[in-house]
């Protein structure tokens, strides 16, 4: 079975663009924090690729909750986010992979959710 | 307007660039993503190209976009000055410009003619300056003229730059780019479609680095530079 990724997107095109490049997995997308949290209670995926900015709470709230339970704080999270450049020192060790939008390309996605995933 | 007035202006032109880089940095961005995902895709030639047109349009916007957003950043982030070669500046540059070489169908040429091995610089904005001007450069390139990248000394000083082929920015442009950067106007000649947008974003650039640009004009084109002081760190040793 295929692992299971959560992405955490609010601009519908990059959601539908993420699903595309990630088909080999098993991928569910969600558009705000809150959502992406009621999931993660009901299943504890393999893997979360998170937007920073996005309705709601932030991705960085999102972080902080997922490492605040012992359940999910080992969950491989990767910060996918045209403002990358600006987050500097806000990223800490626990999020596996930092993707710029603006210069990302498909391989760099996928080669950055194998290697997450490993 | 009293220069109070003005400069307030000034910084509200600012903020509301910025603001609207901000917003387009996203939807320029899944452009650009769209179009590699479908560049992995089989097409025909004409489909390739299209599609890497596409893409290296996005590219080109998004430099700008991303440019803007750093400029507004330059106040309040860290962009070091340290010794930094200029040629492998250059030489990083026209690797990356390769592809956009490549769908032009023309080269870039460069002269490197200074002994200077250093010059104190931010790495990272200098390139991105260095970029622009090439790029914007290489849109006005033909098969008899093509632009070049060039290094050379002047006094105590480096010389980098870029000869462009392309007709000249308007009188007005400039001078409002020279404002909105609080240097002197300088007139020089007329370059239609031109907002100066990416003057503007290379010359806060030079900014940051202790230095400003520079123009001289050409009957058949322009040629833009930046001049950097010479490192005196080997010197020391």
């Amino acid at each position: 079975m295929s692992a299971l990724i959560y992405v955490v997107e609010d601009d519908d095109l990059m959601v539908e663009h993420l699903s595309r490049v990630l088909k080999s997995y098993t991928v569910k997308t969600f558009s705000n924090g809150l959502d992406a949290i009621a999931a993660v209670d009901k299943k504890v995926p393999d893997l979360i690729i998170l937007d920073i900015v996005l309705d709601g709470p932030s991705g960085f709230a999102l972080l902080n909750e997922l490492q605040s339970y012992t359940d999910t704080s080992n969950v491989p999270v990767i910060i996918c986010s045209s403002m990358a450049e600006e987050l500097g020192e806000l990223v800490d060790n626990s999020v596996c992979a930092v993707l710029d939008k603006v210069t990302m390309t498909p391989d760099d996605i996928r080669a950055a959710a194998q290697e997450a995933l490993r | 307007m009293n220069s109070k007035g003005e400069k307030e202006r000034l910084l509200a032109v600012d903020s509301s660039l910025v603001a609207v880089a901000h917003e387009l940095k996203s939807p320029l961005a899944l452009i650009r993503q769209l179009s590699l995902f479908l560049n992995e895709a089989e097409g025909d030639a004409e489909q390739k190209k299209t599609i890497e047109q596409l893409g290296l349009a996005s590219e080109r916007a998004l430099r700008l976009v991303t440019g803007l957003t750093k400029a507004a950043r330059l106040e309040d982030a860290m962009f070091e000055l340290t010794p930094v070669n200029p040629y492998q500046v250059c030489d990083e540059v026209l690797r990356s410009l390769r592809p956009i070489q490549k769908l032009k169908n023309t080269t870039m040429k460069h002269r490197y003619r200074s002994k200077t091995k250093l010059v104190v610089a931010n790495r990272d904005l200098l390139g991105n300056l260095l970029y622009g001007f090439c790029d914007n450069a290489l849109h006005h390139a033909s098969e008899t003229y093509k632009p070049e990248l060039f290094v050379k000394g002047v006094g105590q000083k480096v010389r980098i730059g870029v000869r462009d082929y392309g007709p000249s920015l308007p009188t007005e442009v400039w001078r409002k780019v020279k404002k909105a950067s609080k240097l002197d106007p300088q007139p020089i000649g007329g370059r239609p479609n031109s907002s100066g947008l990416g003057l503007y974003v290379a010359q806060s650039f030079a900014r940051a680095m202790n230095s400003k640009l520079g123009v001289t004009q050409h009957r058949d084109g322009v040629s833009f530079y930046i001049d950097l002081p010479i490192s005196t760190q080997l010197s020391l040793l």
